[in-house]
């Protein structure tokens, strides 16, 4: 299957992941205005942010860790940090 | 033996025994804290380490290999202890020289540096092993590396060694490229190789270890220790270790720069993402595809393949595969309204670049966030105790042809090891003697290629550089080739219709004496 047919799904389904249970991002709704929405659902490459009834949630399932997020967003709207230790992406090539 | 090295261990130089280097943490063995409690909590007599020893493949062992059934080691993981264990009053004395943390290239150039030179250093690595958190474009400029490793290339495990450098302007439908040959480039000391940081990094971090240092991975260090404005060690769970050294390097994301207040958040006007992918190919395709011989490779860099967006696109040929990315600036990302997950698209979609990647597997899909904002972003480099170095002190140079951070990486590891060394032998850690690291960056490539390229960040928020441009470029080839029995006309009247209603004259010689900014 060549890359242009490949999906952002099936593209993160090449990569290796070790899932921790506890999210390691979250949405704070206070300081996560509009604009910061309209952000995050574009800028991160692993969509990891979606809209579920009208709210802003994040999944850490296929989360690269690149940081674009919270590069992205204005300061506060969303509470960021690596996974747990040992968890999270493990590339293979990098 | 248990005595021995306990005793060893208590004097606080866990590298200056053979035993205790003989040993490496395997990957997938330990799991957050409760592999840091069992090393640093005093020995008890029945063995419940949750981290399990083996011996290193390389290197010194004098303890038997062990392998299979947990239950059977017990005594062996008691003896393998690599830190010295805390009494239960806390030990006030640092258990390592230094402490590195972030196993990329710079935190373990650093690492390997201050290991060579006989200091006890620990280099704590959050992913699952080094390496497994790592990425980059690919092109490593090999000064840097060989100057610490020489001739790294004959025992790492790099990809191809480049030989070709290829400029492409792309437009809609077709590309006006400039290549650059040389022979020189294939003969050693090679100017760059193409390498994948994952395995790569796993090497270097092995090279550490061979040099005496310590090594563990899967453990997130939260926050520095600190006593009164001095940083004496890494928080790691709730649980502390002690050094006199603590040399950042996490990365771009850095949470010690920050919580140090070495630098803010890097704004995001002088950040960008790299999306990448790594495409299998068989060897053989790639020398026929690329016209390379044996380790021989080539580098592309795109521009007008972002939809105008501030960015370039690239590939790398690697043994066995390809690299192909994008890098975008944040704030053209958020201002274009485009997506992160169609960058790759935009490139991979160009006709000229799909018959460079035709029938290619899909591997791997990463991203990373690149510092671009060379000397402006520069942040304050070392605090009482405290050093910060590569994508942490956002030492990467980009001047929209060349973006180049490994190097950097390595050589600002390598210094901070050199400073760290100097404030040894003196027994002093504080600002001032540590300020000689920015001396030494300065006296080196590392600054002042960054100082020599000051404007270039500047520079490239040109717009015309990343459609107009490529657009005229191709254009003008159009009109030079396309021969269809109609009126000719000559190139500087060609160049003159193609341009009308895209640049000005002036603006285009105000854009050209930007460009002394490269």
């Amino acid at each position: 299957m060549s890359l242009d047919k490949l999906n952002v799904e099936r593209r993160l389904g090449l990569d290796s992941f070790d899932t921790d249970e506890k999210s390691h991002i979250k949405v704070n709704r206070e300081l996560c205005k509009e604009r910061d929405v309209k952000i995050l659902l574009r800028v991160c490459p692993a969509s990891c942010f979606t809209l579920t009834s009208g709210e802003l949630v994040f999944s850490r399932l296929g989360c690269l860790e690149c940081g674009a997020c919270r590069a992205a967003a204005s300061p506060g709207a969303i509470d960021w940090s690596f996974p747990r230790g040992g968890t999270g992406i493990r590339y293979r090539y990098g | 033996m248990q005595e021995e090295l306990h005793e060893d261990a208590c004097k606080g130089r866990p590298g200056s025994d053979h035993h205790l280097r003989a040993y490496r943490v395997p990957r997938g063995e330990i799991g957050g804290m409760g592999f840091l409690q069992s090393r640093l909590r005093p020995r008890r007599p029945t063995g419940a380490c949750v981290g399990r020893l083996t011996p290193l493949r390389r290197g010194p062992t004098t303890v038997p290999a062990v392998h299979g059934d947990k239950g059977a080691n017990h005594t062996l993981q008691m003896r393998g202890t690599l830190i010295p264990p805390f009494s239960s009053a806390p030990c006030m004395e640092a258990q390592f020289e230094a402490i590195v943390v972030g196993a990329g290239l710079s935190g373990c150039a650093a690492a390997y540096s201050l290991a060579k030179q006989g200091t006890s250093v620990l280099l704590i690595e959050r992913g699952k092993h080094p390496g497994s958190k790592n990425v980059s474009g690919g092109l490593m400029y090999c000064h840097a590396l060989h100057k610490l490793i020489p001739e790294f290339w004959k025992e790492a495990p790099v990809e191809r060694h480049v030989r070709r450098h290829v400029i492409s302007f792309l437009s809609k439908d077709s590309a006006t490229s400039l290549s650059f040959d040389s022979s020189q480039f294939s003969v050693p000391p090679y100017n760059s190789y193409t390498v994948l940081l994952s395995k790569f990094n796993e090497w270097f971090a092995s090279k550490v270890e061979q040099a005496g240092g310590v090594v563990t991975s899967g453990i997130y260090v939260e926050d520095l220790l600190w006593e009164r404005d001095r940083v004496v060690g890494v928080r790691a769970g709730g649980e502390e270790i002690r050094s006199n050294l603590v040399i950042a390097a996490d990365g771009v994301n850095s949470r010690l720069a920050e919580n140090a207040k070495l630098r803010g958040r890097f704004d995001s006007g002088s950040l960008a993402l790299g999306v990448k992918s790594v495409l299998g190919l068989p060897r053989k395709t790639i020398e026929e595809r690329f016209n390379v011989q044996g380790d021989e490779g080539a580098a592309y860099t795109f521009l007008g393949c972002t939809g105008g967006m501030q960015g370039g696109g690239f590939l790398y040929t690697n043994s066995e595969s390809l690299s192909v990315g994008v890098v975008v600036s944040i704030n053209s990302l958020v201002e274009a309204d485009a997506k992160s997950t169609d960058l790759l698209d935009g490139l991979i979609s160009h006709p000229t670049v799909k018959g460079l990647i035709e029938g290619a597997d899909p591997l791997e899909y990463s991203a990373q966030l690149i510092p671009e904002g060379g000397i402006g972003m520069k942040p304050q480099l070392y605090r009482n105790g405290l050093l910060v170095v590569g994508d942490a002190a956002g030492f990467i140079q980009n001047n929209g042809l060349l973006l180049r951070g490994m190097d950097f990486a390595i050589a600002s590891g390598a210094m901070a090891a050199e400073a760290g060394k100097k404030a040894k032998e003196k027994g002093d850690y504080s600002a001032a003697a540590l300020s000689q690291y920015e001396s030494l960056l300065q006296e080196s490539f590392v600054l002042r290629d960054l100082q020599t390229y000051r404007h270039a960040p500047h520079f490239l928020e040109n717009p015309r550089l990343y459609s107009t441009y490529p657009d005229l470029a191709c254009g003008l080839m159009e009109r030079l080739f396309a021969v269809d029995g109609g009126p000719r006309q000559n190139l500087l009247g060609a160049a003159r219709k193609e341009m009308k209603g895209k640049v000005s004259l002036i603006r285009m010689a105000r854009d050209l004496l930007g460009a002394r900014a490269l």
